[in-house]
């Protein structure tokens, strides 16, 4: 139900999600996450959500969860290609100005560097 | 009103939904449906179960034709986030029963959503506060933001706790359509 692929861009790692993310499939992209932020000195991560159809709070806990720790390294973690259903509960919860959003892969290639 | 054709494309729905989802039949015979004047559903307290029973609700809710999509979106995603907690808090992941029970009519959906876990309150509806982002940040939550976006979903919630038999959430939303006023 969630598949996560990794690639490598020029100023960031995108992390691409097909499927879903609930309680069942967080830990998943959790661990990926995870390893990331570990092992990079300025973890920058661009999380493309063009095919993931429903997030649930555990889903968006470990984006809230694992910020901190990235901004602290002065990396940060953005999102590309959010569709109205997974950016509704944001906005629910009132995180929407807690990260930055692109509408496109192309403006995050041209805008996320840090 | 779900009337007898209504029920039978459900199980139709489990069915077709469970294969898509990959889910052993396990989980599928587990989910039984009982006609009334409103739709409950019983099935085991497992996280593999969560979409199915979202997909599910999303289903039913659409058949009562009292809600935008927008809002059985919200009414599904406060739904998961209620079952999530009983499986990982009242339930502590361990194997159990759940009973949702969602009944459409009166321009409103009434959601009753019963667990018989052994520890009781999963929570307290009125003592939930709102996320600090500042400590979010400090803290590195992962958690607890579940019950508050039910709080902001939903337009009333009740929790009602009977220790060694069974503990309800009670929670209801008003029709954004405003149709079928009479009840249907």
């Amino acid at each position: 139900m969630l598949e996560v692929k990794i690639s490598e861009k020029k100023h960031f790692k995108k992390i691409q999600l097909n499927g879903i993310l609930n309680a069942e499939t967080t830990p998943k992209l959790d661990s990926v996450i995870y390893k990331i932020s570990a092992n990079n000195n300025c973890p920058n991560i661009l999380m493309d959500l063009e095919n993931l159809s429903f997030i649930s709070s555990a889903g968006i806990g470990i984006f809230i969860g694992s910020i901190g720790k990235i901004r602290e390294k002065k990396g940060d973690l953005r999102f590309c290609n959010v569709n109205k259903e997974v950016k509704r509960v944001f906005e629910l919860l009132e995180m929407e100005d807690f990260f930055i959003f692109y509408d496109s892969l192309d403006e995050a290639i041209n805008h996320f560097i840090l | 009103m779900i009337i007898k054709e209504d029920l039978d494309n459900l199980k139709d729905f489990i069915d077709d939904t469970g294969k898509e989802l990959s889910l052993p039949t396990s989980y599928n015979s587990d989910i039984r449906l009982f006609f009334g004047h409103d739709v409950s559903v019983e099935f085991k307290s497992s996280l593999s179960n969560l979409e199915l029973v979202r997909r599910l609700s999303k289903k039913i809710l659409s058949l009562s034709d009292l809600f935008s999509e927008y809002a059985i979106n919200d009414i599904s995603l406060a739904i998961d986030e209620a079952l999530t907690n009983i499986i990982k808090h009242s339930y502590k992941n361990n194997s159990g029963k759940i009973i949702l029970r969602i009944k459409a009519g009166n321009a409103k959906v009434e959601l009753e959503i019963k667990d018989f876990g052994k520890k009781g309150a999963f929570f307290n509806p009125g003592n939930i506060p709102e996320p600090k982002k500042d400590e979010l940040l400090k803290n590195n939550s992962k958690n607890g933001f579940g019950i508050f976006l039910i709080k902001k979903i939903m337009d009333k919630i009740n929790y009602y706790v009977c220790p060694g038999i069974s503990n309800t959430l009670f929670m209801e939303k008003y029709s954004d359509k405003l149709l079928n006023i009479d009840g249907r």
